[in-house]
């Protein structure tokens, strides 16, 4: 779950002629990463485009000026729009629908210019007026009078336009679609090392795919094509490939706003999962504002189907379960204090609400640091694995070690506050074994740190404060309305409604972009600064688009 | 003599959220007007110039809790 796709460095070798199939196979496979080739010498060139590229990006152009002004995507498509096999008569066909809907543009925008025109005309209504010839005047008010048969003309036009754009526009994007992979095949050998007579592609694939690759090679080329794995080293830029299970799958959004991480370190992802809708759900709390984000993220999936929206309302969706849980923890819905209100008491025995986060904010202040702590010690841990694998155990004590230590010892000297006094001793010694340490691997410069990370872990007394302000405003909406608005009755009950529907609304989206916000700080600033690197590149296989 | 004291709590109380507020928000404004810039050069970095903004709260965050001790847990012992 915590480590990636294994990808290795492959080499392609083959004979020019061979070039255009090889690279329909690979783009129809979609599992090889390219790496462009850069250092052009005598010998070896970058490879030359095959056909026309210019002509075809031409054309593509113009079909997506089509699809974009007319609005036309794949979700607003309510037939089915297949990827079947494109056929030299759609081709045609598209090719002359894109003539006649730009024709009927250019009429549409004519007749426009007339009408207005004509509309200028108008305004000149004291003509009369300059002892012009009847027969100029009655010619004069012919051309008003046939405005309305423009516009009939222009209504034509336009519906014929309309019909013209609903029949065809699956076909449009069919053509957008086999156009643009068109000329990614035909730009390939851009990326490619040619010489006079062959053509070599280096790549990654995922090591699992390398055989079944091999056998297709093998099976259409023989021997002409020869395709072998390729020595290299740590320090190259390996592509990164997730394989997370689907309720991960959208915090890999989180990483892609920040840094992708480089092959070799722990890919946070995970770590996310678990703790940034918990913190989201402390920060929000409220059961009442839980349940909306929940329904409208569910709601706007259906609506935005690109792939950010839908990771940014997977991880909406999975942090507001988390304020609905925290919300029933504190006992606020909408601000109010649902249990006091409903008249329960207790629920299978547990007093509720279990913590009433306006008036007890100290057990939530401490459980926030808490966290904090334990968060920054998971960092840290996190921190040392890497730098263990990538420089040895030695160092890894020296940089990460020290700093654990010294958490640690924190812990224990506050636990033993609580227990025994004893255990205060070996507090002690294990902080001033992390001085030891912090003074090996850093240098006095190391103890000043101690400062930095001692704000760090204050940081996440935001867990409490967030929360505590928008409660604090859905407090203070509730009691304007319930307290002062509503009881002078009237007219004044259905004001009172609206601050309450205005008021709720506005903290609702503060609460969401202000709790999104934070959370994310706390795992870039906080968190990722403890062990993460970042840096690393995407795996972008070649014939995907993007 | 306690009646001063009260006063003095509850003025720091104020002070440390009126302050803190006052430079997160000029900070703020800083990184906000920087991060715009940067936008319209490369879209992308939308989501990392929201995160920037919003760094510099921390510090009205501090206040707050500085405020909040002091109305709590200070106050009720010079009461």
């Amino acid at each position: 779950m915590l480590s990636n796709e294994r990808m290795i460095k492959i080499a392609l070798l083959g004979t020019k002629d061979l070039m255009k199939d090889t690279i329909d196979i690979l783009h129809s496979l979609k599992i090889i990463h390219i790496i462009d080739f850069k250092e052009q010498n005598d010998t070896f060139q970058i490879g030359k485009p095959l056909g026309e590229v210019s002509k075809y990006s031409e054309i593509l152009l113009s079909i997506r000026s089509i699809l974009s002004s007319f609005d036309i995507r794949p979700e607003n498509i309510k037939e089915t729009y297949t990827k079947r096999e494109f056929t030299r008569e759609l081709e045609i066909d598209v090719l002359k629908t894109e003539k006649e809907i730009k024709s009927l543009n250019e009429k549409i925008s004519k007749l426009n210019y007339v009408i207005i025109e004509i509309d200028k005309l108008k305004t000149l209504s004291d003509i009369e007026d300059i002892g012009l010839d009847k027969s100029f005047l009655k010619s004069f008010n012919n051309i008003i009078t046939s405005k309305s048969d423009l516009e009939n003309q222009k209504k034509i036009y336009n519906d014929k336009l309309e019909l013209l754009i609903k029949e065809k526009s699956s076909h449009f994007l069919q053509y957008e679609d086999f156009l643009s992979s068109e000329i990614d095949k035909m730009e390939a050998p851009l990326r490619f090392t040619t010489s006079t007579n062959t053509f070599l592609v280096e790549g990654w694939i995922s090591e699992n795919k390398f055989n079944p690759l091999q056998k297709t090679i093998k099976n259409k080329f023989g021997d002409r094509v020869h395709l072998e794995k390729v020595r290299y080293s740590d320090q190259e830029s390996i592509p990164v490939e997730f394989k997370h299970p689907s309720p991960v799958k959208p915090f890999e959004l989180l990483l892609d706003l920040f840094e992708y991480p480089k092959s070799r370190e722990i890919d946070p992802t995970f770590a996310i999962f678990i703790t940034f809708p918990l913190f989201y759900g402390i920060m929000l709390g409220d059961i009442g504002y839980g349940l909306i984000i929940f329904l409208s993220s569910l709601l706007l999936k259906k609506k935005f189907k690109t792939e950010g929206w839908k990771m940014l309302l997977g991880i909406l969706e999975y942090s507001s379960l988390y304020t609905i849980a925290f919300g029933l923890i504190d006992g606020e819905f909408f601000g109010f204090d649902i249990f006091h209100l409903l008249e329960i008491e207790e629920i299978f025995g547990i007093h509720m609400p279990i913590i009433d986060r306006i008036v007890d904010f100290m057990p939530v202040l401490i459980l926030s640091i808490s966290i904090g702590v334990l968060h920054i010690l998971l960092g840290l841990i996190l921190g040392f694995i890497n730098i263990k694998k990538a420089h040895g155990i030695k160092e890894a004590i020296l940089e990460k070690g020290s700093w654990i230590i010294l958490i640690i010892s924190f812990i224990v000297i506050v636990i033993s506050s609580f227990f025994s006094q004893a255990l205060i001793y070996l507090g002690g010694g294990l902080f001033v074994i992390s001085i030891i340490l912090l003074l090996l691997g850093e240098g006095f410069i190391g103890l000043i740190e101690i400062f930095g990370i001692m704000s760090n872990i204050l940081s996440y007394v935001r867990l409490m404060a967030i929360g505590l302000s928008s409660v604090g405003i859905a407090i203070v909406i509730n009691s304007i309305v319930m307290d002062i608005v509503i009881p002078k009755g009237g007219v004044f009950i259905l004001l009172g409604y609206i601050i309450l529907i205005v008021g709720h609304v506005g903290n609702i989206m503060l609460g969401i972009l202000a709790s999104f916000l934070h959370a994310l700080r706390l795992h870039y600033v906080e968190f990722f600064t403890k062990f993460y690197e970042g840096g690393g590149i995407k795996f972008k296989p070649f014939g995907t688009k993007y | 003599m306690a009646e001063l004291a009260v006063i003095v709590v509850v003025l720091s109380a104020a002070i440390s959220v009126a302050v803190t507020g006052f430079a997160a928000a000029w900070a703020e404004k800083h990184i906000g007007s920087a991060a715009v810039g940067a936008m319209t050069e490369k879209e992308e970095l939308f989501g990392k110039g929201l995160v920037l903004t919003v760094i510099p709260e921390t510090i009205v965050i501090f206040g707050l809790t500085v405020a909040l001790v002091l109305l709590f847990v200070v106050l009720p012992q010079v009461l």
